[in-house]
């Protein structure tokens, strides 16, 4: 009798171990969909929980070139490129919605980052073969075109200033990443990361582990970890995008004071917040006008963030206090914000 | 002789097979990992390269066909590729699940994947 009842003990004790080591194994590897494609200029790297995450991923990479296609100066049959080449145009309410959230951030600024930004950052080039330094009588010209409060809309009637051009570049990939959650919503997604060129949308239930870059270090190089729910996240820094000449750096984030790269003691500014389209403007809004002067920003927008300085110390807005882990012994994060 | 409910037989069989399940698991998720490096052109997988059995290739790809990259001692980089920037060539060697380098103006990316779970799930940049 005693003997049975051991038997049986045994068998239990075994079951359970057994059953848990499967559940684990099972719950670890969900059914994951991973796509990676180009639009926008970047990479498109998509991981989807869904039924049907093929078609989800083809769908938000269609839906990410079809903005690309309104949005983007570079191409000629683009709204913006038509609005820059007639300086009024009729654009369709997804522009004109895009242009008017823009345009508060602009004001928001004190005009620091400006969506009339297209002479400056098409003198320069910076990233591409044709990059030159301009001359600064051409930039001092240049920069009297850049004035967001020269744009008027009209309903879907859009106008700029005689010499104005419109670049939505420091928001493009952060309206993607709206439009990615869009879609993830619609098909019923339980989870979906999107990244378009590096800025994040982070959509469904549970905790994302998502690694800030290291701005010293390569790509796959990531200097702390924030552990955040649902949101969007971007990056701006100085490492992102630059060329060089006669031995200087020149990076692809202009101030629109100077009309040279930004020059402050940043490396660069992540933001988290319930918007793509600002986490991505506020990124690029936060480096150009430093610590001190993006807080009132981030408190009208609702919105986190992350700052590194170029003496490698890290300072962060109380809503991530909790949720942020330094994973490089390289930088150091301050006590007292 | 006293009677347990467990015998001290059961207990070595109990502690064997959980050991044995830890080790498996052990192995399996933190040595030994089969890392497989991707190789994309414009968004479809071309190639595969077995890093863990450190196997040895060369691929040229690209939208000019000038890309290379090489799979070397169970590392992945890019040696060279006709774009102006250079990014693909400067990102490195690549090693581990979850890195990552592309050539935008190529259209080509590699990326490494493994088994085992990624400790995050992306890299904001």
């Amino acid at each position: 009798m005693q003997k049975k009842k051991s038997g049986i003990a045994v068998a239990v004790v075994l079951a359970a171990v057994i059953l848990i080591v499967v559940i684990y194994d099972f719950s670890a590897k969900k059914k994951i969909f991973e796509d990676t494609d180009f639009a926008m200029g970047a990479v498109i790297s998509q991981k989807i929980e869904a039924s049907g995450g093929e078609k989800i991923a083809e769908e938000i990479v269609e839906k990410i070139k079809d903005v690309e296609n309104n949005i983007s100066w570079r191409i000629e049959s683009s709204e913006i490129a038509e609005l820059n080449k007639n300086k009024k145009a009729t654009l369709s309410d997804e522009t004109v919605k895009y242009l008017k959230e823009l345009l508060d951030v602009c004001e928001k600024s004190n005009g620091q980052v400006d969506l009339t930004v297209g002479n400056l950052v098409n003198a320069w080039n910076i990233g591409s073969e044709n990059f030159r330094v301009p001359e600064e009588n051409e930039l001092e010209t240049i920069l009297e075109s850049v004035d967001y409060k020269k744009v008027k809309i009209e309903n879907n009637l859009v106008s700029v200033g005689a010499n104005q051009s419109i670049d939505l570049g420091f928001a493009g990939k952060g309206i993607a990443c709206d439009e990615a959650k869009e879609i993830l919503q619609k098909h019923k997604a339980e989870k979906g990361i999107i990244s378009v060129g590096g800025s994040l949308c982070l959509y469904g239930e549970g905790v994302f582990n998502v690694g800030i870059r290291n701005p010293l270090g390569d790509v796959n190089d990531y200097m702390a970890v924030l552990n955040i729910e649902e949101s969007f996240v971007s990056t701006s820094g100085n490492y992102e995008r630059f060329s060089e000449k006669d031995g200087k750096k020149y990076h692809h984030i202009l101030s629109t004071e100077t009309g040279y790269p930004t020059d402050n003691n940043l490396l660069s500014v992540t933001i988290v917040c319930q918007s793509g389209l600002l986490s991505d403007a506020l990124s690029t809004a936060c480096y150009c006008v430093g610590y001190e002067n993006s807080l009132p920003l981030l408190e009208i927008y609702n919105a986190e963030a992350v700052f590194i300085f170029d003496d490698n110390t890290v300072k962060i807005t109380d809503g991530l206090k909790e949720k942020i882990e330094i994973k490089n012994d390289g930088f150091e994060l301050w006590k007292e914000n | 002789m006293e009677r347990k409910l467990i015998t001290k037989t059961d207990l070595l069989i109990i502690a064997a097979v959980v050991v044995l399940i830890v080790i498996s698991f052990v192995v399996k998720n933190f040595s030994g990992e089969n890392l497989v490096a991707e190789i994309y052109f414009d968004g479809k997988v071309i190639e595969s390269v077995n890093l863990s059995q450190k196997e040895e290739k060369e691929i040229v790809t690209g939208s000019n066909g000038e890309t290379v990259i090489k799979a070397k001692d169970g590392k992945i980089f890019f040696t060279s590729s006709c774009c102006p920037d250079k990014v693909c060539v400067k990102s490195g060697k690549l090693e581990k699940n979850g890195d990552f380098a592309s050539c935008l103006p190529e259209k080509v990316v590699v990326k490494v994947r493994g088994e085992k779970n990624d400790n995050i799930d992306a890299i904001v940049y």
